[in-house]
Formats: C-alpha cells, sequence, structure tokens
C-alpha cells in the first residue's frame, strides 16, 4: 500500500469506530499544501503526502485541548507533542499520532536544511508508524550559521540583529505559528499593565523577538514554521538553534521533546542544581 | 499618436525628482521588493511583480505619532506633526492605486482623517501596468484591470525600449513637464488580465452566514495579522499615548488587525468576536458584504497578497467561490 493510502485508511478507522471527532492531517489547497481537518472518513479523501508537508501541524492541537483527535505527524513534530504533553497542555491519551517515518521535506524546491542534518527519522513516539525510515546519510549538524554569529563582535552582532528585526512588521504570524507559543495573552500584546508598547518600531520589534526567544529556550523543537512564515524573511531559526546549542551544551545535550521520558531542564528545580 | 519615454530619460525624469519630493518606489530590501523613498533613480526595480507590502504604509503608516505633546513652564503645547516633503509613488499597479481610492471611502468621509487626507493630497502616483497577472491575481474580479488608469495620475506601459505614458490627471501632466517624451504610433502590448471570478450575491451572502463553514475554515486559520498587514485595503488601527518622559508624550497609531484575539475585546472584558470562525467571517464579510454596502465598493482589489502570503492558504478567491457555488 502507498504511503497516503495507509495514511487515509488508519483515519477513515479512526473516525469511522468513534476513536477521535477529528484527523488532521495535510490536504492539497489552492496554492500549495495545507492543514487539513476531517471530520468525517469522506473528508479524508483530500489528505495528501509528500515532500511539501513541511508545516508542524502541532499547533492546532492547542485548539483542540480535551477533544479526541488525531494528527499526523513528522518526528520533529512528535517531539513538539512531547513538549506539550510535558507541559500538561496536552493529554497523551487523547492525542492519536499517525507517525510519520520520514523522507525529509522541501522548501521553495530545496531540500530543507534541517532535514539534511536530521538524524531521527522516526518519531519517539506514535499510536502508528507509516512509512518506512529512508536510508540516507545525514550530515551532522555543524552549527555553522550559528558559529558565524558567534564569530561577530558584539558590536556587529548588535547591528546585525538590528538590520533583521527592523523589517519585522509585528503580524505575529511566527508565533501563531509556533506550537510552543499557547500563551493566553503574550506579552507582547498584554494592555494592562503593558510591558511591550504598540508602536511598530525596532525597540518593540527586538524586545518582542528576544522574548520570544527566550520563552522557547528548551522548548524549540526546531520545526522551522516561524521562519517559513514570516512574510519579511527574518533568520528566526539563526536566533532558536543559537538558543538550542546553549541548551544542549549546558544541560547534557538536551533538545526538546527528543526523548519521551526525559523532563525539559527548564521547567525542573532540583535543590543541588548549580545556580550559577 | 500616443507619447512615450526612453529608459534613459525615465531615470534622468526620477532622478530629477528626487529633489522635490519624496520618491517611493519599489526597490530591494534583503530579499524581498518594497515601496520604500529611494534616493536614485538606480535603486528601483522594474522587474518585481508584486511587492510583498502594499503602498498602504505611505498613506496609513505603520506607526505615526498624531499629537506630539510638549509640556514646559509655559503649559502644554499640542503639536500635529505634518507630512514633509510632497510624496511620489512610482511603479504603483493599477491595484494598489485602486486601494487608495476604496479606502478614500471610509478615511475622508466625514468625519474625514486629517492624516490620510493630507498624504492623499500631497501624493502623485505613477503607475505601470502589469504585463501579466501574478500568482493569486484576480483584480477584474473586483473591478480592476491590469492596465487600468482610472485611480493612478499617471499611467506607465511597457514598450520594446522604454514606455507608453499617459498623463491621467491635470497633477499627472504637471509632474510630467520636466520629463523628455517622444512619440509613437503603434500602441503598447495589451496586458493579460486574470479570469474574473463570479462573485455572490449579496442574499447569497446573508443567508450563509451562520453556516458551519465558516468554523471550519478557521480550523486552519492561525489568527495572525499577516493578511491585514500585506493588504492595501485593511486600514484597522490602534491608538495609544506614550510618554517618552515627564515633558514629552507622543499619541501613536499603529497598524491592527481584525485576527487579533484582542481587537474586538472591550471594556469589562467582553469580546464580541470570541474565536477565529467570528473573526474571520468578518474580515469576509467587511470586505465583500458591509463596506460595499456602505460605499458602493468592495474593501478588496484582488492584489492576491493575502492570496499568495496566508501561511494557513486561507485564499479570498476560494472563498468567493464557496460561497457563490450550490
Ligand atoms: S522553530 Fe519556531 S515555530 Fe518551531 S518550535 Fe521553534 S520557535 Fe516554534
Ligand atoms: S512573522 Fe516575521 S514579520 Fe511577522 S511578527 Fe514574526 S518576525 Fe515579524
Ligand atoms: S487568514 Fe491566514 S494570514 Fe489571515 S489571520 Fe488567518 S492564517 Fe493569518
Ligand atoms: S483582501 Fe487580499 S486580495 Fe483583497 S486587497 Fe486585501 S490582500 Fe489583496
Amino acid at each position: 500500500m502507498e504511503v497516503i493510502d495507509e495514511i487515509k485508511a488508519k483515519a477513515r478507522a479512526l473516525l469511522e469506530n468513534g476513536q477521535v471527532e477529528c484527523v488532521i492531517g495535510y490536504g492539497l489547497g489552492s496554492l500549495k499544501v495545507r492543514p487539513a481537518f476531517a471530520y468525517t472518513p469522506a473528508e479524508v479523501e483530500r489528505f495528501v503526502w509528500n515532500s511539501n508537508c513541511n508545516q508542524n501541524l502541532v499547533n492546532y492541537l492547542n485548539d483542540k485541548k480535551d477533544r479526541k483527535v488525531a494528527i499526523v505527524a513528522k518526528p520533529c513534530d512528535v517531539r513538539a507533542i512531547n513538549v506539550l504533553i510535558h507541559e500538561s497542555q496536552v493529554k497523551r491519551e487523547n492525542v492519536y499520532i499517525i507517525g510519520m517515518a520520514c523522507p525529509g521535506m522541501e522548501w521553495q524546491g530545496q531540500p530543507e536544511a534541517r532535514c539534511r542534518h536530521c538524524d531521527q527519522r522516526v518519531p519517539v513516539m506514535y499510536d502508528v508508524l507509516i512509512g518506512q525510515a529512508p536510508n540516507v546519510s545525514v550530515t551532522p549538524d555543524d552549527y555553522a550559521d550559528v558559529a558565524a554569529l558567534e564569530a561577530m563582535s558584539s558590536e556587529e552582532r548588535l547591528a546585525f540583529w538590528a538590520r533583521e528585526f527592523d523589517r519585522c512588521i509585528r503580524c505575529y504570524a511566527c508565533r501563531q505559528a509556533c506550537f510552543g507559543c499557547y500563551c493566553f495573552e503574550c506579552v507582547a500584546e498584554q494592555l494592562d499593565p503593558q510591558w511591550v508598547g504598540i508602536a511598530i518600531d525596532l525597540p518593540e520589534k527586538q524586545l518582542f523577538h528576544i522574548m520570544r526567544a527566550y520563552h522557547l529556550a528548551g522548548r524549540c523543537v526546531g520545526c522551522q514554521e516561524c521562519e517559513r512564515v514570516c512574510p519579511m524573511g527574518l533568520p528566526l531559526s539563526l536566533l532558536n538553534r543559537k538558543i538550542a546549542k546553549e541548551v544542549a551544551e549546558l544541560f547534557g545535550g538536551y533538545r526538546a521533546g527528543a526523548d519521551a521520558a526525559v523532563a525539559p531542564p527548564l521547567a525542573t528545580f532540583r535543590k543541588e542544581d548549580d545556580l550559577e | 499618436m500616443i507619447q512615450t519615454i526612453s529608459r534613459a530619460s525615465l531615470t534622468l525624469w526620477l532622478d530629477a525628482l528626487t529633489r522635490d519630493y519624496t520618491v517611493i518606489a519599489p526597490r530591494r530590501v534583503e530579499n524581498l521588493v518594497l515601496y520604500k523613498p529611494i534616493s536614485s533613480a538606480e535603486e528601483v526595480v522594474y522587474d518585481f511583480g508584486r511587492t510583498g507590502l502594499s503602498a498602504k504604509e505611505h498613506f496609513l503608516p505603520m506607526m505615526q505619532s498624531i499629537v506630539n505633546i510638549h509640556k514646559d513652564q509655559n503649559g502644554l503645547i499640542l503639536e500635529v506633526p505634518r507630512l514633509g516633503r510632497s510624496q511620489v509613488i512610482f511603479g504603483l499597479r493599477p491595484c494598489d492605486a485602486r486601494a487608495l481610492r476604496v479606502l478614500d471611502a471610509v478615511m475622508l468621509s466625514e468625519p474625514a482623517d486629517a492624516y490620510y487626507g493630507e498624504r492623499r493630497k500631497n501624493t502623485v502616483t505613477v503607475g505601470i501596468a502589469c504585463k501579466e497577472p501574478q500568482e493569486g491575481c484576480f483584480c477584474t474580479s473586483m473591478g480592476g484591470a491590469p492596465d487600468d488608469e482610472k485611480d493612478l495620475d499617471i499611467l506607465l506601459v511597457e514598450m520594446n525600449d522604454g514606455y507608453a505614458v499617459k498623463a491621467v490627471t491635470d497633477g499627472g501632466r504637471a509632474l510630467l513637464a520636466g520629463a523628455s517624451l517622444s512619440e509613437a504610433d503603434a500602441p503598447p502590448p495589451v496586458s493579460k488580465a486574470p479570469e474574473a471570478l463570479q462573485l455572490p450575491t449579496l442574499e447569497t451572502w446573508q443567508g450563509r452566514f451562520n453556516e458551519a463553514y465558516w468554523a471550519r475554515l478557521s480550523d486552519r486559520c492561525l489568527g495572525c495579522r499577516l493578511c491585514a498587514y500585506v493588504c492595501p485595503t485593511c486600514y484597522c488601527f490602534d491608538v495609544r499615548d506614550y510618554a517618552e518622559n515627564s515633558s514629552e508624550i507622543k499619541r501613536l497609531r499603529c497598524w491592527d488587525s481584525c485576527q487579533a484575539s484582542g481587537c474586538y475585546r472591550l471594556a469589562g472584558g467582553h469580546n464580541p468576536r470570541p474565536t477565529k470562525r467570528e473573526r474571520l467571517r468578518q474580515r469576509f464579510y467587511h470586505k465583500l458584504v458591509y463596506y460595499g454596502q456602505r460605499f458602493q465598493v468592495d474593501l478588496c482589489v484582488g492584489c492576491g497578497r493575502c492570496v499568495v502570503q496566508c501561511p494557513a492558504n486561507i485564499d479570498i478567491r476560494e472563498i468567493i467561490a464557496d460561497v457563490a457555488g450550490q
């Protein structure tokens, strides 16, 4: 059976036997692959599976809290589900994971860089696994982009980020697309007290991005959804990768969501922790 | 007989204009092409298709102080910031020009918005016709056309070695005074137009307001502000006062969006449009129903920006077809 037929068969069965009320998968859109929500077996027919299924759909689980849903999830997406479970946003028993062995995704016609470096082609957790892990040679991530950033003087780095952040229009697509940005009211929009003004100006943009990056420290799974949706082409992953690298260095190679059994270091407190 | 301008003369003319006007034109900003002020004609990008953002920010800035308040020993002084120089928007597309007329309906009807009005009055638009539609374009469905001159001061249409020039208004004619024009017999090539969609009737729209369609559509909407911010006709804003220190206060007006979760939240916390369903539905009813009822023109010009840029592929053309369908 083709991979897509296996996905459809599973999704249909889950809806037919009432195990879930909705299956979140990928469907064919007017211009691109887009999220598809199937509530009936017939709606499963629109599902697709190909190398343009980049989007991390886990964000939509935040809208379906306490509902029984199934989701088509790549290994990186499953890491995001793991983070949400650890943070008590999603209950494991409410989510049926249609885990995909991942061949790697493409973006704008090119294999995604994150996929070239990805060594986890089978999800860490699933209810059903579909597809075969591809036999690809993976080049380990050398963090060359982060190293280039670290090689700059602090003045150069400040100028680099000011230039990038300046293009931001505060449309918040990055935040809204991120599974980890589920705060009911973002600090960047809170009115009383107002921590960040409404000005679409460099200081506010800078504050928003630095705050968001820190709030995702140890939680960002590197899905790069934020960067793909940004209409202004901000290199948001560079910021997230810098922090992910720091977290890995400080906490014994920790990778957000990569191990269902390991509690997130920044959400854990032990008396013996070195607070420096 | 038509008037033409060679590429070389166009460059000279634009450079001359930068001396008296803020000239805004499509230019490269990293990997994007945006309408931004230029200091020389060299910066202009001609093969841009469609810019990432519209030229709206030059009429409704993303952020603008509407009153500066200074406090000193003589008391309070209120100062209204004024537009420094008149502006020329070069390379505007006919749909983006139409968007200005559409915005005029709400912004200039009484009580008129003085800030918008000042910018409108002090701007001359020089359009370039689209040779062919871009992915997502549907101007012809919304009353426009890729070579529509009616909302521009000057329209340029690309020809072999330059542009056909048509001064549409007196303002356009005056701006062309310094340009070196020639004449040609053959008309410029005709633009390829996108196919027009069938628009739903008012009754159809009204009949569909409570359908499950809107909840299902909003399932995949992220509730971001991208569609509103890239749109040439969306005009929501928020206003707030900021004290820079004890004697300087600014009243800032900034872009806002009807898709933001807090956009309709009232004092006391009630939100009449509490979920993405109501907010997304409002976006399309405002654009394609309510605005037309009030101003006899729809609040969408079919520029296609939201179509190609929405991360969730919420496609207004598809919505028009879905609502019209059956
Ligand atoms: S890459 Fe971006 S969208 Fe994905 S988890 Fe990290 S911050 Fe969120
Ligand atoms: S998506 Fe891009 S432009 Fe929008 S708020 Fe995020 S960084 Fe800024
Ligand atoms: S329609 Fe698209 S661009 Fe608009 S708020 Fe929803 S996801 Fe964002
Ligand atoms: S609603 Fe979309 S297509 Fe219509 S004018 Fe706005 S951005 Fe363009």
